[in-house]
């Protein structure tokens, strides 16, 4: 018998519904490998092989019954832990809100769960998803599976901030997980461990439930070893929700259904801005692949420019913090979460003992930012000035939509780092998201999919960003590239 | 026409300057941004979802009924209603503020430019008005309520009113007496009762004013003002006026200055004290709420709104004088209350049917008994306008037992030793009525 472990999303879904195994079996083996690889790669904050079983039960059941199994019908996921789900803690990787266990479920996380998939925990991240490399989580940092092939074993970052997402699949502990990317948080892990990963059009997603970093910017989306099964998981978690005013109001297309390799006709811009002085050979040279990839899948390539990228990651930089800075003053010792109450303490030492201790640094760095920029006498400087840039992004990218229909570029500018390279200098991790803010500030949908190993053997990412709503065509042209790159190294396991 | 008002100084003549700005709870039966109830006097905790009591990843959703209700009121004083607004955080740190901010409207209120007339003498209707302009209405979240004297060194929370619509209702400085400010109150529940936006009680806390009032010599530019916050009846906002103007005259005659801050009414003592000067003011860090999309009204909507109004006060009374003959006299004390206006009108109605005497030649008995009634009636009950002896030392109706610690809400905190008097009466004051907006 094949090693379930192996198979993604479809097929998983597929050999459930055809009986060559049940999805028991498959939950079992995902299980068994989460708790083999918890010591040594931290992928989980809790593990929950209960629910994964539970949920592949009543696959079973219902398969056994002639029901319909539904689009995730029988695979279990990871769920990164910045999704509430009901009576499972909750922590958004952070000490303020250690033993939290919601009363409610996140809309997404339903979603999935209606659509028959199981959980087999709550995925490690960056505290409050702030962070390129894991390092940030208050329960110890995600180690990558992959290793450089230099035949040492420096612990690599899996990218951040959904680095236990990304850990976990490309290990095998999961065929697919939930990610969330406000300025990269989905692409970039997935181009550092090799796997695929979509961050849709802003709206798609319902951002009910999900911990709030930057409301304008957070949005869910699916990472899983290729492109079909992103399509396939997309479907299930995308979604009017009424409950989210920033929702969008609109039918969920057939992404999968809608799946094909073939460009004839589409133009592909290349943002000349993006090719930086400096920049990494094997990047650039994986990005020359992607180019002729997609020529070959029929597509014509035209060079387009983006003028104002080099403003994108000041502004995310001051938007994001300015958002986090209110979005996180709900955790204040009051009502839930940690509280620390000093002896003859009042209510002002509460809140600054409970956030003192609660609040990792690099939290307590972006909360800092982020208030400054809204003060009084700052606020225009800094904060309305970045809402122009932002402007002037979106309309860079709506400019070059009219000379092509998709953007490809790198994902990130390197391959993954080591841990502790970056993480006593916030502004070169910061730089690390160089080519995945822009997307995310115009709201755009922007995949990464794997193109390759570098001269260390380790994965590169490729990005293609869309036209708003353009899903389908950004799913396409990844799966173009995906059946060209020919990507199947995945880490040696070690661990 | 009505004298000047002026207050004498040592050093002769001050005029004084007013602009009140309104809280009135907008009427409906759930919140702002929830579906979570909005009844008076419901026990601690009870009317509190998971969005009032910002538990993680919950977002807000606006209630179109709280929005319709602005848009009424707005259009209700002849008010310019934008077509186009939006909601604004305002960030400050406090126990009975959940998220950490309120949801406001600081940049782009939904409602713009109105008026409203007031009349200043009841025994000259028609002669003695006055227009006092109201900058603008917007819609904003009201806080939840502490509650001090549950616990001998806790507080506790409760989040009831957490969430609940309000509008501020901010006039324009054109007050320049405590009867104009009183009359100015008066006639604006007067309309937001006709309109049926707010029900107008304000010893539950339903409608406050906070009080800005400066002083000058007559012609000259504005002084600094002072805001006295959450004033809850028109019997004291009138007494603010006189007793801070009195307070500012003398400050400037003893050779002071009057410092630019908040304060606070003790209507056991009838005074003002300093709760936080300019200096201790919060920077409020405003910022446009990225999880509400731009409210976006279209003409229709608009025009529902104001088709839905009832015959409001003025049209009201102009229309018992010409078209139903009474003085001007009855005319205003019978469209003063809704109860009474139905009363008549429901009287008036059946005694015409009964009859088959047209209404002009009955309105004018009907009108005496309907007003005798009402005399009655308030001589017994309070009327703001005639409010005597607003509850002063419990007016929020309390549970007999403690609020329930039934997790995750509410919890509890110490109260500081160390805290200063006038925290300490902010705080006090704070339960006494309703929570305050700082």
């Amino acid at each position: 018998m094949t090693d379930l472990t192996e198979l993604g999303v479809a097929a998983i879904r597929d050999g459930v519904a055809k009986g060559d195994f049940t999805a028991v079996e498959v939950a079992e083996a995902f299980n068994a490998n989460v708790a083999a690889a918890q010591k040594a790669l931290n992928a989980f904050i809790v593990a929950t092989p209960e629910k994964a079983l539970e949920a592949a039960k009543a696959t079973d059941a219902k398969r056994a019954k002639g029901e319909p199994l539904g689009k995730m019908g029988g695979v279990p996921i990871g769920m990164k832990d910045l999704f509430a789900t009901k009576g499972v803690q909750t922590t958004a990787a952070s000490h303020i809100l250690e033993g939290f266990t919601p009363e409610y479920e996140s809309t997404v996380s339903q979603k999935l769960w209606d659509a028959g998939a199981g959980m087999l925990g709550k995925l490690n991240l960056d505290q409050f998803a702030m962070g390129s490399s894991n390092e940030t989580s208050y329960f110890g940092n995600v180690i990558s599976p992959w290793r450089r092939n230099d035949g040492g074993n420096a612990a690599l970052a899996p990218g951040g901030s959904s680095g236990g997402s990304s850990a976990a699949v490309s290990a095998r502990l999961a065929p697919a997980a939930t990610g969330t990317d406000t300025g990269g948080s989905i692409r970039q892990p997935a181009a550092f461990t090799g796997i695929s990963g979509i961050k849709p059009t802003y709206g798609r997603c319902s951002r009910w439930g999900i911990v709030a970093f930057a409301s304008s910017l957070d949005q869910a989306g699916p990472m899983a070893r290729d492109v079909r099964d992103c399509a396939i998981m997309l479907e299930a978690m995308a979604g009017f929700d009424p409950k989210d005013s920033t929702s969008l109001d609109m039918p969920v297309p057939a992404w999968e259904a809608g799946l094909s390799g073939d460009l004839t006709g589409k133009k592909v811009g290349i943002p000349r801005e993006y090719r930086m002085d400096g920049m990494d050979a094997d990047v650039a040279a994986s990005w020359d692949a992607g180019i002729a990839w997609l020529k070959d899948a029929g597509a014509e390539i035209v060079d387009v420019s983006l003028p104002h990228t080099k403003y994108a990651l000041p502004a995310y930089y001051i938007i994001a913090p300015a958002e986090a800075s209110s979005n996180l003053a709900r955790y204040d010792g009051v009502r839930y979460g940690l509280r620390d109450l000093p002896d003859g303490a009042g209510l002002q030492d509460m809140y600054a003992a409970t956030r003192a201790a609660g609040f990792g640094a690099e939290v307590k760095r972006r909360i800092l930012i982020g208030t400054y920029v809204l003060s009084a006498g700052f606020y225009d400087a800094y904060y309305t000035q970045a809402q122009k840039v932002r402007t002037l992004i979106a309309q860079d990218f709506k400019n070059a939509f009219t000379l092509c229909d998709l953007i490809l570029a790198p994902t990130a500018p390197t391959a993954a780092f080591g841990l502790g390279e970056k993480s006593d200098d916030p502004l070169s991790m910061y730089l690390n998201d160089v080519f995945a803010v822009p997307a995310s500030l115009a709201g755009l949908p922007a995949m990464s999919v794997p193109a390759g190993l570098n001269r260390e053997g380790l994965p590169l990412g490729l990005q293609i960003v869309g036209k708003p709503f353009d899903e389908q065509g950004v799913l396409n042209a990844g799966l173009a590239i995906e059946s060209r790159a020919q990507f199947s190294a995945k880490p040696e396991k070690w661990w | 026409m009505v004298t000047a008002y002026r207050i004498q100084g040592a050093t002769g003549e001050w005029e004084v300057v007013i602009g009140l700005e309104v809280h009135a709870q907008v009427m409906t039966q759930s919140k702002l941004f929830s579906g979570a109830a909005t009844a008076f006097g419901a026990e601690p905790n009870t009317q509190v979802s998971l969005v009032d009591a910002a538990m993680p990843g919950m977002l807000p959703v606006p209630n179109r009924e709280c929005i319709r209700q602005a848009v009424r009121t707005g259009l209700a004083i002849q008010a310019q209603i934008n077509k186009w607004s939006r909601f604004d955080r305002k960030n400050y740190f406090y126990a009975d503020l959940p998220q950490g901010y309120q949801i406001s409207q600081l940049y782009h209120p939904l409602v713009g430019e109105g008026a409203i007339e007031v009349i200043l003498d009841d025994k000259d209707p028609e002669g003695s008005t006055k227009t006092i302009g109201i900058e603008r209405i917007h819609v904003e979240q009201d806080a939840g309520k502490l509650m001090h004297d549950q616990h001998p060194t806790m507080s506790y929370v409760d989040l009831n009113r957490s969430g609940v619509a309000l509008m501020e209702i901010v006039s324009r400085p054109d007050m320049r007496s405590p009867a104009e400010a009183g009359a100015y109150v008066a006639k604006l529940r007067q309309i937001l009762r006709y309109v049926g936006s707010c029900d107008g009680n304000m010893d539950q806390g339903s409608m406050r004013a906070d009080v800005n009032v400066s002083v000058r010599r007559p012609g000259e530019p504005f002084g600094t003002r002072t805001e006295t916050k959450n004033v809850n009846s028109v019997r004291f906002v009138m007494a603010v006026v006189e007793q801070e103007a009195r307070r500012q005259v003398a400050e400037i005659e003893d050779g002071g200055t009057v410092v630019q801050e908040t304060r606070l009414y003790d209507p056991d003592k009838n005074e003002t004290r300093s709760m936080r000067s300019k200096e201790d003011a919060h920077d409020y860090r405003y910022f446009p709420d990225p999880d509400l999309l731009p409210l976006e009204l279209d003409d229709a909507f608009i025009e529902e709104c104001r088709a839905s109004l009832p015959e409001l006060p003025d049209a009201k009374r102009h229309r018992y004088e010409t078209a139903l003959g009474l003085s001007a006299y009855d005319a205003a004390q019978l469209t003063l209350e809704v109860e009474t206006y139905q009363q008549f009108e429901e009287m008036l109605d059946a005694v015409v049917k009964a009859s088959g005497k047209g209404e002009r030649d009955l309105a004018k008995r009907v009108a005496t008994r309907s007003l005798a009634v009402r005399r009655r009636k308030f001589s017994r009950l309070t009327s703001p306008a005639t409010s005597t002896s607003p509850p002063r030392s419990t007016p929020i109706s309390r549970p007999a037992t403690p609020a329930r610690s039934k997790p995750p809400l509410p919890r509890s905190w110490p109260t500081t030793p160390t805290r200063s008097p006038s925290t300490r009466a902010a705080r006090k004051r704070c339960s006494a009525s309703s929570s305050a907006r700082r």
